[in-house]
């Protein structure tokens, strides 16, 4: 019978190969840890896609805005308003800083600060520290106007301030 | 304890031995002897009766390393009694292992072209040192241990198709090499 006497051959076969067999670790990554890691690599992959795929803002905006804590001085009692075409304007809530303005932008006016809860002319300004600076807007966008800030704790910063819905500012004015 | 005590109590004839060597490999054997036989009371049986034959000969023997050793006694037990109780049913793991092979050594069946065993074993051998060491691996593990896939792809970290595609590949290599040296068994 073939496979006997291939059994047999095998039965009298050099002890060097049964011990290499038995005793062999190999060095390839477990295909646990190769699966681990072909998944955190599409895990980043995605992530960077996602990254490059995002809207991106014609300017960059910087978080690095000197700030009292996380809080907006004064925030907690006036949020900085103005008032650009009968509408109220607030501090964007999140990155609203701008290292420059945007190229089509136009000078509207010089803010004007009042101790008024909310502005209720064009270029008020109210705020709970003081502050100078300049109004521009862009002629297709409502929904923002672009200041120019300078206080006790910034200069000549770009900040973007966004359009406060009417129910809200309806609140707002006494 | 090591292999060296474990012969040294063959050496002096104490029992203990057996016990010292079945706490060492009596799984591995039991495992390996279960896949020839495929039956658990068989498998028992043949490395109790390869420590018997650890026993009668060491010494003279003073094998080194011992695993290897009682491997092969538990093998040619085992693969006996495959022959004298298993070979009608043609269901076990072994068997799937030699239907493989067959196809490589069974061409011409005439006396004068059939060779010894040991004859054959050497050339086997010769044929291994020609394989990569994962690949010998892979048919030592296949064709002595009777492995499965599974067991084979778990050791060697690679898929049970990667292991199957190898497999296949030194087979026709044996073939050929076997065709090549004027052998067929």
């Amino acid at each position: 019978m073939n496979s006997r006497i291939f059994t047999d051959a095998l039965n009298e076969i050099d002890s060097k190969y049964i011990t290499e067999a038995a005793g062999y670790q190999s060095r390839r990554k477990s295909r646990r840890i190769r699966w681990f890691i072909a998944a955190a690599c599409l895990g980043v992959l995605i992530l960077l896609s996602v990254y490059a795929l995002l809207p991106k803002h014609n300017l960059a905006v910087s978080e690095t805005l000197p700030q009292n804590g996380n809080t907006l001085p004064g925030a907690l009692d006036t949020y900085p308003t103005v008032m650009v075409n009968g509408s109220l304007y607030e501090w964007r809530k999140g990155q609203a800083v701008m290292e420059r303005l945007p190229r089509n932008s136009s000078y509207y006016g010089s803010l004007i600060p009042t101790d008024r809860t909310a502005p209720e002319h064009n270029c008020e300004f109210v705020s709970d520290f003081s502050a100078a600076g300049e109004i521009y807007t862009v002629s297709d966008q409502t929904d923002c106007v672009y200041l120019i800030l300078t206080t006790d704790w910034m200069k000549n910063t770009v900040i973007i301030f966004d359009r406060i819905p009417s129910e809200t500012v309806d609140l707002l004015t006494p | 304890m090591n292999d060296e005590k474990i012969i040294a109590l063959f050496f002096e004839r104490s029992e203990q031995a057996i016990q010292e060597l079945d706490c060492k490999y009596g799984n591995i054997c039991r495992s390996f002897s279960y896949h020839i036989v495929n039956n658990r009371l068989d498998a028992e049986e043949c490395v109790n009766d390869a420590y018997l034959g650890a026993w009668n000969t060491i010494p003279p023997a003073n094998p080194s390393p011992l695993l290897s050793y009682i491997l092969k006694i538990v093998r040619n037990i085992s693969t006996k009694l495959y022959w004298k109780k298993e070979a009608a049913k043609r269901n076990n793991t072994y068997t799937i292992a030699l239907q493989e092979i067959e196809d490589c050594i069974s061409d011409q069946n005439t006396v004068e072209n059939k060779i010894e065993a040991r004859e054959l074993a050497k050339i086997i051998g010769q044929f291994l040192d020609t394989l990569s060491v994962e690949n010998r691996v892979i048919f030592m593990r296949r064709y002595w241990f009777s492995d499965n896939y599974r067991e084979i792809s778990d050791r060697m970290n690679l898929s049970e198709k990667n292991i199957s595609v190898r497999l296949t590949r030194i087979r026709k290599k044996l073939k050929q090499y076997l065709t090549e040296r004027g052998i067929s068994v």
